[in-house]
């Protein structure tokens, strides 16, 4: 099997897809976007779980990072 | 398509949000239908766009306001697609599945239906190139741009692609008419 054999068959497969504009003015929904604050990454979130169970374990090395910060 | 005036580019750079929003309204159904033909679904075309002019704003200071706002936007909403395809992947639901692709009247549906799950199982940066070049029939070196790599690079893809669908076929025993 060609290659312009293969494209006629997806051609044939793939409706084109008939969509001019969106169906909807998306601007509202991108000005929200842009004052969204970004969702925190799971890796910080993660990160303050854990640092807040260690002090919570070891209270003494709340004291002694606040000496080093 | 006109190209956006200098002043309203400099402008959107600076971030003012009047020249934005005509920026928005002046490109985002090109935009928009670039979209549509990657991703081949109305709804995920939305939200892409959407998406796609979020990271435009985010990344403005990056902007030449010398060079190509089509170009550029372009280029961003493919990366937006293909972040799209990729994550539909993961989600194990690809966009181009073959009830959402009906054959069209008087080709075998079964061959359909089968070469619509290849090119769902195709990885999505040869899902893009494949409908692009061998669906949409835009040029080689346009697809380079929006994608952001060599033409050689797309050649490549493109060549891939069609192999993989050419095997998937073969194997189940489909012949050209």
């Amino acid at each position: 099997m060609r290659e312009d054999e293969v494209q006629s068959l997806l051609r044939s497969t793939l409706l084109p897809v008939d969509a001019d504009v969106p169906a909807r003015d998306l601007w509202p929904q991108v000005l929200t976007r842009i004052e969204s604050r970004p969702a925190p990454h799971w890796i910080d979130i993660v990160l303050a779980v854990g640092v807040a169970t260690l002090f919570a374990l070891v209270p003494q090395w709340f004291f002694l990072l606040s000496y080093h910060l | 398509m006109g190209e956006a005036a200098g002043d309203l580019l400099r402008r959107f750079v600076d971030g003012d949000a009047a020249a934005f929003e005509a920026l928005f309204r002046e490109f985002s159904p090109e935009v928009y239908r670039w979209i549509v033909r990657i991703l081949r679904d109305r709804a995920a075309a939305e939200d892409a766009l959407v998406e796609a002019f979020w990271r435009a704003h985010r990344g403005r200071a990056r902007f030449d306001p010398s060079r190509s706002f089509s170009a550029w936007m372009r280029r961003i909403a493919t990366h937006v697609a293909f972040d799209h395809l990729k994550q539909a992947r993961r989600l194990g639901r690809p966009d181009a599945v073959d009830d959402r692709i009906p054959a069209r009247a008087g080709r075998d549906p079964d061959v359909s239906r089968l070469l619509a799950r290849a090119f769902a199982s195709l990885p999505p940066k040869l899902q893009i190139v494949a409908v692009l070049a061998l669906v949409e029939g835009q040029s080689h070196a346009e697809i380079a741009d929006a994608l952001g790599v060599p033409v050689g690079t797309v050649k490549s893809r493109v060549f891939r692609a069609t192999r993989a669908l050419r095997a998937e076929l073969t194997r189940a025993g489909v012949r050209p008419r």
